[in-house]
């Protein structure tokens, strides 16, 4: 199944205000990556987020590049996913 | 982990435990805590499906200035509210509540009887439940202080947030370090037996004497449990971190708390009140059996 990775909007899900930068992404297009894996990193005032992947499968498109800003709910990947 | 702009590293999984307490408290319109001041140990409580419920709202009437936490005019307390926590309890099968609150100096009695509502109702429930709260200064009023000791929660939290110079550059003008202390030395007047707790955040500016002078006067006022931390600034809207302390300075606190005769001491960049809430609890219990 193609999946959209996003940031992570339930992170604290009642406070959608929070911002951040995409400063590291850890895997290319092609990539096969195991749940568990981490995709990629936001930098955010208070922290920096360090997003692991929720499913196994194949990278299909990376939308961002290090230095982006992003809020939660963007887009940052597709991945096709092999343990629907 | 600290990267090397000391900020802390969070690896985010959101797995099912933490959609379990996602969809219950969005269910539930319940406040917590751990979303409204952008908690860093979120993904690790809610994973491990623990999480501290916010009562009487999510609009603090108090501007303390470390502080993530919606300010300005609340609306009036919720009436249902000690039962959608109750209700929250029962799905998520919690043994060990943490329950904290905006404060509300807009109300007569500070919210304190929402607290005990809530902590009677889930007393009711299942006596066996521990219940920790973590309360404002409720103006320093004894009577108010009284009616939430006379509930019987198991631990009464309020956090002296900072040492004494700071207190009026951090949290807001109507806190104080004296009242604070007052607040936790009423509570062991009113109750010996009840836990309290308190934590500092430190990276604000402090001296490292400064530091021991506020556990000195939380010891002084016979707190259990202490908790040291790191400040993080949840966003450009809140004071600037001075300084990020080392995991060795954090060890170095925690033995002087225990030698200050602490029973239960948390100090590490990422330790909140409640984080671990149940553990430090059934330390301090050991301690004192």
């Amino acid at each position: 199944m193609i999946r959209e990775i996003v940031v992570p909007k339930d992170l604290w899900p009642r406070r959608g205000d929070w911002r951040g930068k995409i400063i590291n992404i850890y895997v290319s297009e092609g990539d096969k990556v195991s749940s568990g894996d981490q995709l990629f990193e936001i930098e955010i005032e208070k922290a920096v987020l360090v997003i692991e992947s929720e499913h196994n499968g194949v990278i299909k498109k990376i939308l961002v590049k290090p230095g982006d800003d992003v809020r939660p709910g963007d887009p940052v990947m597709i991945i096709e996913t092999s343990d629907d | 982990m600290i990267d090397m702009s000391g900020k802390i590293r969070i690896r985010v999984r959101l797995g099912d435990y933490y959609k379990t307490v996602s969809e219950v408290v969005r269910s539930l319109e319940i406040a917590t805590v751990c979303e409204d001041a952008l908690c860093p140990n979120i993904h690790d409580c809610w994973s491990s499906k623990t999480a501290t419920f916010m009562i009487l709202g999510d609009i603090c009437t108090r501007g303390c200035r470390f502080c993530y936490v919606k300010k300005g005019s609340p609306l009036p307390p919720d009436p249902y509210e000690p039962y959608k926590i109750l209700e929250a309890v029962k799905r998520l099968g919690l043994d060990y509540v943490t329950i904290t609150s905006v404060d509300r100096d807009d109300l007569s009695d500070g919210g304190a009887s929402q607290y005990v509502k809530t902590i009677r109702l889930l007393k009711s429930y299942d006596p066996s439940i521990k219940v920790e709260v973590l309360i404002p200064d409720f103006m320093g009023r004894e009577d108010l202080l009284k009616m939430i000791v006379d509930a019987s929660p198991d631990v009464i939290a309020h956090n002296i947030e900072t040492v004494r110079r700071l207190t009026p550059l951090v949290r807001d003008r109507r806190a104080g370090y004296e009242q604070s202390l007052k607040v936790l030395e009423t509570v062991k007047r009113f109750n010996n037996n009840i836990i309290t707790k308190s934590s500092i955040l430190i990276g604000f500016g402090e001296e490292f004497d400064e530091i021991i002078e506020a556990m000195k006067d939380l010891r002084r006022v016979g707190v259990d449990i202490l908790v040291i931390s790191q400040y993080m600034r949840p966003s450009s809207q809140q004071i600037p971190v001075v300084k990020y302390y080392s995991i060795e300075e954090f060890k170095a606190l925690e033995r002087i708390g225990y030698e200050l005769g602490f029973s239960y001491v948390i100090s590490h960049p990422l330790a909140r009140t409640s984080y671990k809430a149940k553990e430090a609890y059934e330390a301090v219990r050991r301690v004192r059996e």
